[in-house]
């Protein structure tokens, strides 16, 4: 108990939660790659000093210094690249690290990008810490009227039923407690992965072959043709061609792309669907 | 002073400055490049701050962690008389790694933090080492080797399978991160001198037991009735070693988590060079133990340049103890 309260004291006396820097030339550290992709979008890359080594949207991202990944983060190299700011998940900054920035007197911003909520109050967040309120609204704005456009943008009678593979090997999919979960139910179809427990599961062949997709998503990046496989198990879609093949990878990573690249895949859905199945997708 | 004492007076004279030695490359060294001197006269804030906070914490971290491994698998191969075993074998590392997994998952994890998986890693570690020790004594409440051993196999692997089927259900982040700490870290939240205290305490207790037992250990060496006929209880001695023993392995995962090899190699490595008098091959456990891994310790940080992370120390001393081993055991078969 002596060690939780000294924690939690620690926590909450050394974090210094952004409000504005000060400082004329920022120098900003992200420790998450949608925060990365969202400096940039605001006109603020040339002041990132730091970034994870998964940081690699915009191109320009690539060439920062690498302060370490996701969850290892090295202390260190985010001190020796001397930050105003640090950005990161509330997952990773806390703790020790958030310790020695604030000892370091560095101001830190938790955000966490886990639904399309969660993506707008973090563009607003930043937009705030790094001094571009104005660009960060207009920002928000295209990503809203992007996800009010995708509003039953695929929806059919009856539902498309759909299934996202995130990884091939095991097959790895997309169930509805996921980000891209929520997406699929904004554009009208039926993602036939309905757990809400697990935002990845892993499934069998047998899985699929009972849910029976109408379409294929493949986001996977994984190399070997998932498609193949599955044709050959038996799956009706797979073997029909009912698939999109390669899925725009910026619906994977929430952020400010993610509507514009779910506003294609639903696009794409809807024009594999009804090329490929006419009136042959059987109504239930 | 005899040979076998000159031998020894140098091996520990090498292994004072070798761990001297260590500790000035490990604050010296790192992820980045720190002036020292700044940093000690706070000329440099950023380099002092570094200093105090990440590498002498993390430097005496290596060192009690290395130093408990070491001297818990000593200890472990002498009443085991097994010389394949290590710290992890009887089920502690199990139990640790369980509880470690557990507290990253639960609701508890949000408020209680890297602090909590330790707790929780020192209370499941302790359980599991209750729950070996009740199951392999036999009606007489002597200790059963043999059963210590099965019970440890069988006990690690039901906590492996649990560990991965819940790996396998939560979010990608939360497995990476039980991941990291189930391949053994010292990156961890684990800096506050309060925490690290209370590892230490617990760990010297732990070694001054095992010290003052060394001599029934010797003894033991030369079977159970040759020990007992010079008047040492060998159920009285094996107890006290399981119990001290493990709270050493529990106290080094509940800051660390699973740093495999270190128990195994440093072991073997004494005994080639001093023998197998304990009175000695116990301190020089300790000594080349917080040696060894606070230089494995270094290299991964050394290493972050050109990995962009520091890869967990537990896969650096796999990699060098694997091989050294091989080593080791060759050397001693062609001796024989």
């Amino acid at each position: 108990m002596k060690y939780l309260c000294l924690t939690l004291l620690l926590a909450a006396s050394c974090s210094r939660p952004a409000g504005r820097i000060e400082a004329p030339h920022p120098r900003i550290v992200s420790l998450i790659p949608n925060a990365t992709e969202i400096v940039f979008g605001l006109g603020m890359g040339g002041h990132m000093v730091g970034a994870t080594r998964y940081c690699d949207r915009p191109e320009a991202a690539k060439s920062i210094p690498r302060v370490g990944g996701i969850l290892d983060v090295s202390v260190e190299a985010v001190l020796a690249a001397d930050p105003d700011l640090v950005i990161g998940s509330s997952h990773v900054l806390r703790g020790h690290l958030a310790s020695m920035l604030g000892r370091a007197e560095v101001k830190i911003l938790p955000l966490d990008f886990d639904t399309a909520e969660s993506v707008i109050e973090g563009i607003k967040a930043i937009g705030r810490a790094v001094g571009r309120e104005s660009k960060a609204e207009s920002m928000v704005a295209s990503l809203k009227r992007d996800l009010r456009d995708l509003k039953d943008r695929a929806l059919r009678n009856p539902r498309i039923k759909v299934l996202f593979i995130a990884g091939s090997n095991p097959l790895v999919v997309a169930s509805r407690a996921s980000f891209l979960g929520d997406l699929l139910e904004r554009m009208g179809v039926e993602n036939v992965v309905g757990s809400r427990a697990v935002p990845y599961p892993t499934w069998s062949l047998e899985q699929v072959l009972r849910a029976d997709p109408d379409v294929l998503l493949n986001g996977a990046s994984e190399a070997g043709d998932i498609m193949a496989s599955l044709a050959s198990g038996g799956v009706r879609a797979a073997r029909e061609g009912r698939v999109v093949a390669k899925v725009d990878q910026a619906i994977l990573r929430p952020g400010p792309g993610s509507g514009r690249a779910a506003l294609g895949l639903a696009d794409e859905i809807v024009k594999v669907d009804a090329a490929l199945s006419g009136s042959r997708r059987p109504t239930r | 002073m005899t040979g076998g004492g000159h031998r020894r007076f140098l091996f520990f004279a090498v292994g004072i400055a070798s761990l001297a030695g260590a500790v000035f490359l490990s604050l010296t060294f790192g992820a980045t490049s720190l002036d020292l001197g700044a940093a000690i006269s706070g000329v440099n804030g950023s380099d002092r701050l570094v200093l105090l906070y990440e590498r002498l914490p993390r430097t005496f971290l290596a060192a009690l962690v290395g130093a408990s491994l070491s001297t818990a698998g000593l200890v472990f191969q002498a009443i085991l008389a097994n010389p394949l075993a290590d710290p992890f074998i009887i089920g502690v590392a199990g139990g640790a790694a369980l509880g470690g997994t557990l507290a990253m998952l639960l609701p508890f994890a949000a408020f209680a933090g890297q602090v909590g998986v330790s707790l929780s890693s020192f209370v499941f570690a302790i359980g599991a080492i209750a729950l070996t020790y009740r199951l392999s004594r036999d009606r007489t409440g002597r200790i059963r080797t043999y059963e210590v051993l099965l019970i440890g196999v069988v006990f690690n692997a039901f906590a492996s399978a649990v560990i991965m089927f819940l790996k396998t259900v939560v979010r990608a982040e939360k497995a990476q991160e039980m991941l990291l700490w189930l391949m053994g870290t010292l990156s961890s939240d684990i800096r506050g001198w309060d925490s690290l205290s209370v590892a230490a305490i617990i760990s010297a207790v732990a070694m001054t037991v095992l010290y003052s037992v060394t001599p029934a250990l010797n003894a033991l060496s030369l079977g159970e009735e040759d020990a007992a006929s010079v008047g040492v209880d060998p159920g009285r001695v094996t107890r006290i070693v399981f119990v001290a023993g493990s709270l050493l392995v529990a106290a080094a995962v509940s800051v660390a988590g699973l740093i495999g090899f270190v128990g195994l190699i440093v072991p073997h490595a004494v005994r080639a060079v001093i023998g197998s008098d304990h009175r000695a091959t116990l301190p020089a456990c300790a000594l080349y133990g917080a040696t060894f891994l606070i230089l494995a310790d270094l290299a991964t940080r050394v290493l972050f340049p050109v990995f962009e992370t520091e890869a967990p120390v537990g896969v650096l001393t796999a990699l060098i103890g694997g091989p050294m081993f091989v080593y080791l055991l060759k050397r001693g078969g062609r001796r024989t």
